[in-house]
């Protein structure tokens, strides 16, 4: 974890510069100082004996693989010196940028500053600052160790004056990241209202979730590209609008000798991020604080449009021989899953992960993608489309039980359920309507395009499967009510036991599938009729799932 | 005692949302309230009485109108009057996580006190409220009562010239609630100013000085509560029921059960 007193002792080092941009260097360390406190106190007490630190042991281990990965193109000889440290930084600076906006929007629109800073005397530049450095304490943290990789390679191939000189334009690096990433905050904040921020935010920490995983699983396949071993850096003025070719000319031209062509990008880089995060804290802090006094406030609600948007999840449940009690079980697990962005967060980015997953080997050679979809015809992969919405709709499953709300489900207790097995059956029911039913639609339309008819047997038993691992899951699982469990369970070792449950069935069900592959259309057709009346059994075997069964 | 005026409020309005889904909480307030006087805000839920604490505490920046306190203009950024207003709110989010010393060391800072004699004062004022061997537990554990007790000690740790309270007595016990009363009649006798909102019509009849009813975001009434009943023998929960135009509650509240019995 963060050590408090040592950071704050860095912090005060600078208390000349701070004095001198107006910020309160008093209110500043107080308010560092509490922010770090409770960063070391995420978990609450309650949980306090658990594992925390696994996760960010393991964010760093990965970072650490990661960025030696990175550094190799450091050490490529057949790469340009200039397109080597520009592909360097410029991986460098997405990661940072991404890191921020994904990890660090919870410290930007931290709503209980509402109540503990807003009330209080300290002005809006001191306040903004105290996040700025907050943000950047978090990035050292997380970017050093992605870092590491890369300084230490240009220490084995350039030696120790360009190692350390790339340790400093790693750090002015991370200041590019952070200004970067308040522009665009300052763009979101100055022209969308306090709840589209929300949204939007979200919505961008999945994409960028999946951009991360991408990168990961796509990266390592740019190497061999003839593209960056034949690049070279343009000579026009415009490369220099490129925040990454400043750190890429400062080092080339270090490595080169070339001191006199040194100089403009170093300016630029030094001077471009520190004005640019002076004028951010100068003009972009007052309307910060407005904004987040916003986010916090009642606004009303469309309500129309939300209502219209629930009656769709409801229409299918009206038309399934289920019990009033299962409906109204469906409709409220509808309504609270709806709204909220967390499960909304994880679930988007399951998909997305899959999706990448999914189309790795599907592009597994880099050719033109009429070329692509003709290889795609005329091999057996559409297995990859079929049975990918039923790994997707196992792991939105695991998820149902977690709730922030978990408090609430003190009403299934009080209320006269005589047999919980429905809500679970309700919150399956859920999973298939809003995720399986649409992925599986979108699927075997992209099946249908792209292979001849006859797999339609196979699409047919792919249905019946994926409604017959469901509920296998459900039954092997341990019971656990949906939307009763808090979010910060999740980490435990249920999880990993679920992912496993997972992991074999989904083997499983490629198997079933590719062994079905050999049978006669018709054979294919009866096995499925036969996996549906199993589905069937199950289905009530879940509906009938007693109290003692459940686990709170 | 000739009190001088410490807070102006004049045209004060304020809205949420925009287009079709704009809503005017606050429709024209106009107020303007001595020094030393203990406020008693009250009204409906959804009157506009948070609305107003947290415009006055500088929480909500966009608004409509002029506020002046202390002869002075009122904006979020005057912090020269941040320093002399305290809040108090209902539930508020705070960084719980830290301990009740630790948030003291925090304010300290903030309000640039000696943060030792600050951590004492905050351990004594804890000891009072019977909570001693909580000033090293993260608050985030404390019940709901233990909580609004941390977040009243917090509130009044600056000796604010000001006090703002937006519920504050939701979830204390009785003689929690009895010592809070107490303290708001000894900080109104000391010369603060107390702007008290909240709907427990009892203690507000009690202790206020003067009570100021808001409905639809507008001040319906405004008097000390003898001016209020207008020298009928009603409680102030029957005058509130009259001004807000609800009589009805009897009938209501029979209509009520006979749904719940069909």
């Amino acid at each position: 974890m963060i050590l408090v007193r040592p950071v704050l002792k860095f912090v005060g080092w600078l208390n000349p510069v701070w004095e001198k941009a107006g910020i309160d260097t008093g209110h500043l360390k107080a308010i560092l100082t509490a922010k770090l406190i409770m960063d070391g106190r995420r978990e609450p007490t309650f949980n306090s004996n658990r594992q925390n630190s696994n996760p960010m042991v393991m964010q760093t281990v990965m970072n650490l693989i990661f960025g030696l990965f990175l550094g190799m193109i450091l050490i490529s000889d057949n790469i340009d010196t200039q397109i080597r440290f520009l592909f360097f930084h410029s991986a460098m600076l997405v990661f940072f940028t991404i890191m921020i906006i994904s990890e660090f929007s919870t410290i930007l629109f931290d709503t209980r500053d509402n109540s503990e800073i807003l009330p209080r005397p300290v002005n809006a530049k001191t306040y903004y600052t105290s996040k700025i450095i907050h943000i950047i304490i978090y990035l050292l943290y997380l970017g050093i160790p992605l870092s590491l990789g890369g300084i230490l390679l240009s220490l084995i191939k350039f030696g120790v004056t360009v190692s350390l000189l790339q340790t400093i334009l790693i750090l002015f690096n991370i200041l590019i990241a952070v200004f970067l990433s308040n522009l665009f905050y300052m763009g979101i904040i100055r022209f969308f209202s306090a709840r589209k921020i929300k949204d939007i935010v979200l919505y961008l920490q999945v994409f960028l979730a999946i951009v991360i995983y991408g990168g990961y699983q796509f990266l390592p396949r740019l190497f061999d590209s003839e593209a960056i071993t034949g690049a070279r850096l343009s000579e026009e003025w415009w490369v220099y609008l490129i925040p990454t070719v400043w750190p890429a000319k400062i080092t080339a031209s270090w490595v080169s000798g070339n001191f006199s062509e040194l100089m403009f990008p170093l300016f630029l880089n030094t001077a471009i991020p520190l004005i640019g995060l002076l004028a951010i804290v100068k003009y972009f802090a007052p309307l910060y604080n407005q904004k987040l006094s916003q986010l916090d406030s009642a606004m009303p609600v469309n309500k129309a449009a939300k209502q219209t948007a629930r009656k769709h999840g409801r229409y299918f449940i009206n038309l399934l021989p289920v019990s009033i009690q299962e409906k109204a079980y469906y409709k409220l697990i509808l309504k609270n899953i709806s709204q909220d962005r967390k499960f909304k967060q994880g679930a988007y980015s399951f998909l997305g992960y899959l999706i990448v997953l999914m189309l790795i080997p599907v592009f597994s050679e880099l050719s033109h993608p009429a070329q692509i979809i003709q290889n795609l015809a005329a091999s057996e992969k559409y297995y990859l489309f079929l049975y990918f919405p039923v790994i997707m709709a196992l792991m939105i499953q695991a998820q149902v039980q977690y709730s922030d709300h978990y408090e609430a489900s003190w009403q299934y207790r009080f209320l006269p359920v005589k047999q919980p097995g429905q809500i679970i059956f309700a919150g399956m029911l859920f999973v298939i309507f809003r995720f399986l039913g649409p992925l599986v639609l979108l699927t075997n339309l992209i099946v249908l395009l792209i292979w001849p008819v006859n797999v339609l047997p196979q699409i047919v038993l792919s249905w019946t499967l994926s409604l017959f691992a469901l509920a296998v899951i459900t039954l092997i699982s341990d019971k656990y009510l949906p939307l009763t469990r808090s979010r910060n369970m999740q980490n435990s070792s249920q999880n990993v036991v679920n992912v496993f449950y997972i992991l074999i069935l989904s083997s499983v069900l490629y198997g079933i599938a590719y062994g079905s592959s050999f049978l006669p259309p018709w054979l294919t057709l009866i096995v499925s009729a036969a996996v549906f009346i199993a589905v069937l059994s199950l289905f009530r075997v879940i509906r009938r799932i007693p109290w003692e069964k459940i686990r709170i | 005692m000739q009190h001088q005026e410490i807070i102006k409020i004049e045209g004060l309005t304020k809205s949420f949302g925009t287009g079709s889904s704009k809503k005017e909480v606050l429709k024209g307030i106009d107020l303007s309230i001595p020094s030393g006087s203990l406020i008693g805000y009250i009204g409906p839920n959804g009157a506009g009485k948070s609305t107003t604490v947290k415009i006055l505490c500088g929480i909500i920046t966009d608004f409509g109108g002029k506020i002046s306190m202390l002869g002075k203009e009122f904006s979020s950024n005057n912090l020269e009057l941040k320093h002399r207003i305290g809040y108090i709110p209902e539930n508020g989010k705070i960084y719980d996580s830290l301990t009740p010393l630790e948030y003291a060391a925090f304010l300290a800072g903030i309000y640039g006190l000696d943060p030792v004699k600050t951590q004492t004062k905050v351990e004594q004022l804890f000891g009072l409220f019977e909570m001693k061997n909580e000033v090293n537990n993260r608050m985030d554990t404390f019940s709901k009562g233990m909580k609004q007790k941390a977040l009243i000690i917090n509130g009044l740790v600056h000796n604010p010239d000001i006090i703002f309270l937006d519920e504050p007595l939701s979830g204390l016990d009785a003689n929690s609630v009895i010592i809070v009363k107490e303290m708001m009649i000894q900080l109104k006798n000391d010369g603060k100013t107390i702007f008290y909102s909240s709907h427990l019509m009892d203690i507000v009849e009690k202790i206020s000085d003067r009570i100021i009813l808001i409905n639809d975001g507008r001040v319906i009434a405004d008097g000390t509560f003898d001016e209020l009943k207008a020298g009928n023998n009603k409680t102030l929960e029957q005058l509130f029921s009259e001004l807000t135009g609800k009589t009805d509650n009897e009938e209501k509240s029979h209509s009520i059960l006979k749904i719940f019995n069909s």
